[in-house]
């Protein structure tokens, strides 16, 4: 997998960083990777483990270090396609279980990112 | 029956507590729950999606949408983000507005939240108590903004509505008469030796859980976790930082201890609403910059009834937004009923989901 998301979240624990949420977003500027970002609160400022993932590509899950990651990577796996290590096929959705368009705000963000290139 | 035998039980996707859906499947051994899993999705309204097609403006309406307890806290972080990055000053007079509002609304979220804990414990006459305080705080929020709910209050650099001399004085009369009847209903309750002990030790969260789980608001506080984003960060579209108050932190993290948190939270409330009407700086209410937002990333956090609420807002330079992320407290505080409600009673099931003040419209958007 190659990233040491893991190893960095343990550090930000040592520390005492609080988790805050998992932000997704293709990246506005090349539109050939999702960035995710990983917030955390260490005594009132905001701290951000930042990785950028192929489309389709996985990411290591930080969640047996802070287990409220949870929804949100299952989240992000749902919303942009990629992956994280560790959860069986059935609980990666989240949200959407009842159905709908694939990766949702991955499509809008790159239609968004079309139009902005050819008008 | 064999004791030791598991059986599940799944309760909702229907009103478990509150008239909003989730499923809870619950492991039990007898009467005792021993694994929990939980459903979510039923109420997603893809509203992350739809801020990504909106401008800014229409964005606002749709994020007071998110939830219909909290649609104050919404559109004020919402705005507070954009503000960050055009970076527009909001006036002073705009912010202790902002902060009445949000205190107002701390009072009514915290009131139904009592008022349904009284009722799952068949405490009737209280519940109706509770809720007939929560009705007159939430005809002042019309008598102020000038609807019940989605207060159409908020905007980018300001508030809508000003409160002239006339309506500060009839808003401090009413405050004055709603604080003795919600004193009496928080002594009622504190007082009361069944209601004590039917939620003394039930569903506790320790300390180290309310940390490993990162929740927030009255449930981290309940369980000792100093936590209250009004007193911690910089809230540059609130008045916090003017206004003196405490933070109210509870040890034991039962069912006890969130309750007691949010009654002394509201005496809070009142002390801030009473300084904001006696020291409501004079000025106008909505900033004179107004400029495109730029490309940027605004991130804006705001101490929502339930606890730290945030948006994490990126603009491309056009008036649309290119990803808007909520992350709505009960997202936290729901998870960790994971672990609350382990080795607890399936009669207590409902009392404890109550108890964390769960709202699963806006965890799910």
């Amino acid at each position: 997998m190659g990233n040491n998301l893991l190893d960095k979240a343990k550090e930000l624990k040592n520390l005492g960083a609080r988790y805050i949420t998992t932000v997704a977003y293709l990246n506005p500027d090349t539109g050939d990777k999702i960035v995710v970002k990983h917030i955390f609160d260490l005594k009132g400022k905001l701290e951000e483990l930042i990785y950028e993932a192929e489309f389709s590509g996985a990411l290591e899950s930080i969640k047996e270090v802070y287990p409220a990651v949870e929804w949100s990577e299952r989240e992000v796996m749902e919303l942009y396609g990629i992956e994280f290590s560790g959860y069986p096929e059935e609980e990666k959705n989240l949200l959407l279980s009842s159905g709908g368009h694939p990766f949702p705000l991955l499509e809008v963000e790159k239609q968004k990112l079309l139009k902005k290139k050819h008008g | 029956m064999d004791k030791n035998k598991r059986f599940v039980l799944p309760i909702g996707p229907i009103h478990i507590a509150l008239e909003e859906p989730i499923q809870l499947r619950l492991e039990t051994e007898g009467n005792i729950v021993k694994n929990v899993q939980l459903k979510i999705g039923y109420v997603h309204r893809a509203i992350e999606f739809l801020l990504a097609n909106k401008d800014f403006y229409q964005g606002i309406i749709v994020v007071e949408r998110v939830c219909g307890i909290c649609s104050h806290s919404h559109p004020t972080c919402f705005v507070q983000a954009l503000e960050q990055i055009a970076e527009i000053e909001v006036p002073l007079r705009a912010r202790y507005l902002r902060t009445l509002i949000g205190e107002l609304e701390r009072i009514h979220s915290h009131l139904l939240n009592t008022a349904i804990t009284c009722e799952i414990l068949g405490f009737k006459t209280l519940f109706v108590r509770f809720m007939n305080a929560r009705e007159n705080i939430k005809d002042l929020m019309e008598g102020i903004s000038g609807h019940r709910g989605n207060y159409a209050f908020n905007t980018i650099g300001g508030v809508r509505k000003d409160l002239f001399e006339d309506e500060i004085h009839e808003v401090k009369k009413s405050i004055d008469s709603l604080e003795p009847e919600i004193f009496q209903l928080i002594e009622t309750v504190l007082s009361n030796s069944i209601l004590i002990s039917r939620t003394k030790g039930i569903g506790v969260l320790t300390y180290q859980d309310a940390i490993d789980l990162s929740v927030v608001g009255p449930v981290a506080r309940a369980s000792g976790v100093d936590l209250d984003l009004r007193k911690d960060v910089a809230m540059p579209g609130a008045a916090y930082e003017f206004l003196e108050f405490e933070k109210v932190v509870e040890k034991d993290g039962d069912v006890l201890s969130r309750v007691k948190v949010r009654l002394l939270e509201m005496v809070e409330s009142f002390k801030i609403i009473k300084q904001i009407l006696k020291d409501l700086p004079k000025g106008t209410i909505l900033t004179k910059k107004f400029v495109p937002i730029p490309k940027g990333i605004g991130i804006s956090r705001w101490e929502a009834p339930r606890g730290g609420l945030i948006y994490y807002c990126i603009t491309d330079g056009t008036d649309i937004p290119y990803r808007v992320k909520i992350r709505a407290p009960s997202f936290v505080n729901i998870y960790a009923l994971n672990r609350i409600l382990i080795n607890q009673d399936v009669a207590d099931v409902t009392l404890i989901s109550g108890s964390i003040d769960p709202c699963f419209s806006c965890m799910q958007r």
